[in-house]
């Protein structure tokens, strides 16, 4: 049977493919993954994408969630400032109310309620990078301004009550503040409002009729608030929460991704020396038969 | 009754036509490495006997020429195997680059720096999004939600940009190969010419050889069919039947620019692009990946672009910036785009909005520290706003279908690679010259050659015998 003389085309086709071959191993051992273009593998490359996109927004979550703590930590220590306020403002006025004091004494707790009102005040407009955050969605606006001028003194909310929510990749909503007039000067438990009358009620030496009924109401707004400060503290936890778990999917996201790309070492190591073999014994086939010729033997 | 001459003529004719086979020989040895010639075998024939008094007398043999070992079968196969393979080659050239561009989607790791393309530009915008829901005032992060908008646009425009200048170079490789082309036609009917004038009715030999050699050649450019006419002659059309050569007549393609795209026309002025789209050949690969595969692809990144920043316009528009102003649009589409055809988006898309301020992360009427639209925005990429997938969903899909694409014509390529190679072989063992035989060859007919001569000088014994009648020395 008559077979194609033209057998070296062949074989150096067969010699270029090996090469090729090797290349290709070679790129995939030097990159450490086995899907360098789209044609590698479809499929993993598509999935790659969206391993991708996942893997980078839980980073961006986690950063987020990291900036967002530290100013639910600024608004929950100014909370905790005003509960221990209020507890000692308290205290003050059932001091003052048993009727065992003097005037000048009870003038003086006037003057020393209108200091801790100050720095409820004062919390009630704390500040995290120079935005307000008691003011609802008006960050720019001083939340509380007091009019001492009429008494007793008046505070003004100017925020509004809108509620931020920061959204985790689950799609879980994490609040994220709590309007100033839901705090501070909330209808039946407005603090602000029932420290002005506590101290217009001792501002005369003696305490005047409301005083008792205020009292009772400062220690009602107190309960109020701790409860607000609560969830504050719900969403500082979720936050972790959140974080943690988006950081243990990112971790786990990332390993999936890289056993989808990875290059099995010792599989390609394999071909590779394959492929080098098959080199060695196709060149020496390519120089054996092209030596020989039945022209030499004539 | 036989003579002496007789034999003398006989060994005399047997010498020429040693001669002749050795020239075929000698003329298959040098050609051994000549694209296209067909190896050609000495024929051999018995002279006519002669019949003296009853009995039969052989009278040699002689050469009658040289016979190329052609198959038209084989040679018809191999034109149309050569066809596919060369479209297939051809696309598969055109679809690696395309592939290129979205390598990025094959690149691990979140560091954002790292170019990984359209896929990671879109993560980033819509993560810089939801950064914003947690600290809506910063200006830093507002900044960062621009630089994602700016670097998903311009990463869309390169891609484009550069699937169009590819469009260009593909257009011109057509040109080139209809050149090619014309002046193969050209000498396939100038060759018919000949063929038709010295052998009408027989293979012509070295003449065949070189056309088909140019019918190969031809069919690595576009898709051909040919039809063998009387006279040896051929008419070669494409496979679409348009006419490119008839007898010693060649009718040239011509090119022309319809819309801005170069479109192929027969010798009557009719466009038969889609026709040698289907052809095959190069032109037919070329032709396949400018008007199918870069269409697809383009197609697919405007509907991205037009669907991400309409929907990302419309959410910003329906909220308030930090100043408390109704929001405006971040990106711009160009003018005629819509979203049933939202052609050149990918190309025309920008980011108009310079100030970090306009960013309406706020819902309408709400202050400055509201984040309700941003949460809406960064939302977006969560929703089916592309064609019924995720913006990354929908990226993911477009590469997943570009990779199994590229990936199915490169073994479509192997596989006809394979196909051509089979046929080379089956063809190569019919008309290839083997040195081996070829030497083989020679050695048989340099015996027969010495034969013959050796013949002479038996015979001349036997006539100097005749001539003395046995006496010995007389005349020798």
């Amino acid at each position: 049977m008559r077979v194609n003389p033209d057998y070296m085309t062949g074989l150096v086709g067969s010699l270029d493919a090996t090469s090729s071959s090797e290349a290709t191993l070679t790129e995939e051992l030097a990159s450490g993954s086995r899907v360098n273009s789209l044609s590698d593998d479809p499929v993993a490359a598509g999935e790659n994408v969206l391993l991708s996109a996942q893997i980078a927004s839980d980073d961006s979550f986690s950063q987020t969630a990291s900036s967002t703590q530290s100013m639910l930590q600024v608004s929950d220590s100014a909370l905790s400032t005003v509960v221990s306020q209020l507890t000692s403002a308290i205290s003050l006025s059932i001091e003052a109310n048993n009727g065992t004091m003097n005037s000048s004494n009870v003038q003086s707790i006037s003057n020393q309620l209108a200091g801790i009102r100050d720095e409820v005040l004062s919390m009630a407009n704390t500040t995290y990078l120079g935005r307000y955050v008691f003011s609802g969605g008006q960050g720019g606006t001083t939340p509380y301004t007091l009019n001492t001028t009429v008494s007793p003194a008046v505070a003004t909310y100017q925020g509004d009550s809108d509620v931020q929510y920061l959204e985790t990749p689950n799609g879980q909503k994490v609040q994220l503040n709590v309007p100033g007039s839901q705090i501070f000067s909330a209808a039946g438990s407005n603090v602000l409002g029932t420290l002005n009358a506590l101290v217009a009620d001792y501002a005369t030496g003696t305490p005047s009729s409301t005083a008792t009924a205020d009292t009772a109401a400062l220690s009602t707004a107190l309960g109020y608030v701790s409860q607000q400060r609560v969830l504050i503290d719900n969403s500082i936890t979720r936050l972790t929460a959140a974080q943690n778990y988006t950081q243990s999917e990112q971790t786990q996201l990332t390993s999936v991704q890289t056993n989808l790309l990875q290059a099995d070492v010792g599989q390609i190591a394999t071909q590779l020396s394959t492929a080098e073999t098959q080199q060695t014994a196709l060149s020496q086939v390519i120089a054996t038969m092209g030596k020989q010729s039945l022209f030499n033997d004539l | 009754m036989a003579t002496i001459s007789t034999a003398f003529d006989i060994a005399t004719g047997a010498l020429d036509a040693d001669q002749a086979a050795l020239d075929i020989v000698s003329n298959n040895t040098a050609n051994a490495n000549t694209p296209g010639y067909t190896l050609e075998m000495p024929v051999w024939e018995q002279n006519d006997s002669v019949s003296l008094n009853g009995v039969n007398f052989g009278m040699g043999a002689s050469l009658t020429g040289a016979e190329s070992q052609r198959s038209l079968v084989l040679d018809q196969a191999m034109q149309q195997q050569t066809q596919a393979g060369s479209a297939s080659t051809d696309r598969l050239t055109a679809l690696d680059q395309i592939e290129a561009l979205f390598s990025g989607a094959t690149s691990t790791g979140t560091d954002t720096s790292q170019s990984s393309g359209i896929g990671s530009d879109l993560s980033n915008l819509f993560d810089s999004l939801s950064s914003l829901e947690g600290s809506p005032a910063d200006t830093s992060v507002r900044e960062q939600v621009l630089s994602a908008a700016g670097t998903f646009a311009s990463d869309l425009n390169q891609s484009a940009t550069q699937l169009t200048s590819q469009r260009t170079s593909l257009d011109q490789q057509g040109i080139s190969v209809v050149n090619q082309a014309n002046a193969l036609l050209g000498n396939i009917a100038q060759l018919n010419l000949q063929i038709e004038s010295t052998s009408p009715d027989t293979d012509a030999g070295t003449l065949e050889d070189q056309r088909q050699q140019d019918l190969t050649n031809l069919s690595q450019l576009i898709g051909i069919r040919t039809v063998t006419t009387e006279n040896n002659g051929l008419t070669v059309t494409t496979t679409g039947g348009a006419l490119l050569v008839s007898e010693g007549q060649a009718f040239s393609m011509t090119t022309g620019e319809v819309g801005g795209e170069a479109h192929f026309y027969d010798s009557t002025g009719d466009d038969m692009t889609s026709d040698l789209t289907a052809g095959g050949g190069e032109l037919g690969g070329i032709l396949t990946a400018r008007d199918q595969d870069i269409p697809q692809t383009e197609s697919a990144l405007d509907q991205l672009a037009y669907s991400v920043a309409s929907k990302v316009n419309s959410q910003n528009e329906a909220g308030s910036d930090l100043n408390g102003n109704a929001g405006a649009a971040i990106f711009n589409l160009p003018a005629g785009a819509t979203a049933a055809n939202p052609t050149g988006s990918a190309a025309g898309i920008a980011v108009v909005m310079t100030d970090p301020a306009q960013i309406a992360a706020a819902a309408a009427g709400q202050g400055s520290s509201d984040s309700s639209n941003a949460t809406a925005m960064a939302g977006l990429g969560n929703q089916a706003i592309v064609s019924g997938s995720t913006p990354t969903q929908y990226f993911s899909d477009f590469v997943t279908t570009l990779g199994s694409l590229v990936s199915e014509v490169s073994s479509e390529n192997t596989a006809q690679q394979a196909a051509l190679t089979q046929l080379q072989n089956q063809i190569g063992s019919l008309s290839g010259v083997n040195l081996n035989d070829e030497a083989a060859q020679l050695e048989t007919l340099e015996q027969s050659y010495e034969a013959a001569s050796k013949l002479f000088t038996a015979l001349d014994q036997v006539m100097v015998s005749a001539l003395n009648l046995g006496v010995e020395t007389t005349y020798s």
